[in-house]
């Protein structure tokens, strides 16, 4: 067994040598390329776009947070490198070396803050809920109006403990990506979803059965402001790349943000 | 405010005609890796399987040393644990397992790690396969090898694997189209096969039933056409084009000379 062992790690040894390095002068951001408006994958290249995995067949990968990750990528001097990952494996990827920076919409979280390091926010959002335009919650107006629905979010997202905010709410199990819960409240499923705004826009755009519900002020989920904005996450002893992250972002004002995010829900591939 | 309004139909048939001439060569990407992933599997799992039902059907005979007697034993206790190792675990915690122990390896090469991955895993059946299609045969096989002075080794490649092989080949062939649907599980590690490349179209469109209505037909074409293949070999096996030994056990070698003496 030992020697089967050792045979393995030879192997292994033999092949890492062989397999392809990374180049020295890239940077490497790790994203979903499903979640659009924030990353997204679609069959053509622009100029926005960037190869996924830099392997042709993939599709490429667009949008607000693919900016963002050319941003910084270009302050460093370096070349940007999208890598698509689920997100159960982002945190992972991040901190095995696979991938430099997680750019993904992800939520600075207490939980997430124990395995990575986070940047100043990038964007920040309302949240929202999506239901059918026939459901009986289609004219809600508050949370309270949501008393006794279905509703689900994303497994492992800070959506998915707000949920619990809406009064005897049902609290159906959460799923995996966007695509899976707009699956469930388009075949009734599930009542409502939880979402940003963004997204919510490009969710509606290629499902006409559903429509968005905004709160005003008072009438929605209570977050912080660290809840509903999305931040950079880079390796916990990477301060130096951090610092440099933070520094870009500074440089982008209120005004740069919310037009890049403008231009990226307009881009998007079931845009038109 | 901003709205998006999309071209996608609202009913299955459209929309997902729609997805599909949108989004082919994402999904063409897949279908190809998916192939890839599977046949490469299926041929190495193969060798492996040979390999491993040789070695446990080494006879070994009374009168032969302690020495071979412990050796043997011991070659069938390892390669028992591969077997029920691999075929008692579901693959895609095999999948999950073996990415994370070399990831040195595997990270930027997980084409590499999909067919590794397979590889091992349909080994294990393939030892089973193998081992049922040489226990199938009759001893006499076995006998009249050895009678006419052909030693274990002669006897194994010559006389008893291309029977078991030709024995083996319906459950060898379903092995492949087992492994072109179970390569989906390989999405867990991120290897772009076709399961994967339709949780990003759904990503895309936020439209899962429709796309993966799209995926299932992808698969269907991909195991039906397969099965025919296989058929054809199968049927090209039986009658006639086979020069090798066969067994008179197997009664299939009746039909082809009923089927010589039609044609004469």
């Amino acid at each position: 067994m030992k020697k089967l062992l050792s045979l393995f790690a030879l192997i292994s040894i033999v092949l890492s040598a062989c397999s392809a390095p990374v180049a020295e002068n890239q940077i490497v951001v790790g994203m979903e390329c499903a979640y659009a408006p924030f990353n997204w994958t679609q069959v053509e290249a622009s100029d926005t776009a960037f190869l996924i995995n830099n392997e042709k067949g993939t599709g490429y990968c667009d949008g607000y947070d693919v900016q963002i990750a050319k941003a910084i990528a270009d302050e460093l001097g370096k070349d940007l490198l999208v890598k698509k990952i689920a997100w159960e494996g982002l945190i992972d990827s991040l901190n095995n070396g696979e991938i430099d920076m997680i750019v993904a919409g992800m939520t600075d979280t207490a939980d997430r803050r124990e395995s990575v390091s986070f940047s100043t926010p990038y964007y920040q959002s309302d949240l929202v809920l999506i239901v059918r335009n026939d459901s009986s919650y289609a004219n809600a107006l508050s949370l309270k109006d949501f008393s006794g629905a279905t509703v689900v979010a994303q497994k492992g997202t800070f959506h998915d403990t707000v949920v619990e905010q809406i009064p005897s709410v049902d609290h159906m199990t959460p799923l995996g990506s966007f695509a899976l819960l707009t699956n469930s409240v388009v075949n009734g499923e599930a009542d409502a979803m939880v979402s940003e705004y963004p997204v919510a826009l490009s969710i509606v755009g290629t499902n006409p059965s559903l429509k968005i519900i905004s709160f005003t002020a008072g009438n929605g989920f209570e977050t912080s402001f660290e809840d509903t904005t999305v931040s950079v996450a880079v390796r916990k002893n990477d301060s130096e790349l951090l610092n440099t992250i933070n520094t870009v972002l500074s440089k982008l004002n209120e005004e740069t943000r919310s037009n890049w995010m403008k231009d990226a829900i307009e881009r998007q591939p079931e845009g038109e | 405010m901003i709205t998006i309004l999309s071209k996608i139909p609202s009913d299955l048939w459209g929309a997902s005609a729609y997805i599909f001439s949108k989004y082919a060569p994402l999904f063409y990407f897949g279908a190809r890796n998916t192939l890839i992933i599977a046949l490469s599997g299926t041929i190495i799992g193969l060798i492996i399987g040979l390999g491993i039902g040789i070695l446990r059907a080494l006879p070994v005979y009374d009168y032969d040393s302690k020495l071979k007697h412990s050796i043997v034993k011991s070659v069938r206790f390892i390669t028992s644990i591969y077997v029920e190792v691999f075929r008692g675990t579901p693959m895609m915690v095999q999948a999950v397992f073996i990415y994370n122990v070399f990831l040195p390896v595997f990270k930027n090469a997980k084409l590499f790690a999909g067919i590794v991955i397979v590889s091992i895993n349909t080994g294990a059946y393939m030892a089973e396969i193998i081992r049922a299609g040489i226990q199938s045969l009759d001893k006499g096989q076995n006998e009249a090898a050895r009678s006419i002075g052909m030693n274990n080794f002669q006897t194994m490649l010559f006389i008893i694997l291309p029977q078991a092989i030709k024995n083996a080949f319906p459950a060898i062939g379903n092995e492949f189209v087992v492994n072109i649907k179970d390569t989906s599980v390989l999405n867990v590690i991120g290897v772009t096969e076709l399961f994967f490349q339709s949780t990003t179209v759904a990503g895309i469109i936020y439209r899962f039933s429709d796309t993966f209505f799209v995926t299932a037909l992808i698969y269907l074409f991909l195991t039906y056409s397969t099965t025919l293949v296989l058929k054809y070999i199968e049927h090209k096996m039986n009658l006639g084009g086979f020069d090798g030994p066969q067994s008179q056990t197997t009664p299939l070698i009746k039909a082809h000379y009923v089927e010589k003496e039609k044609t004469s």
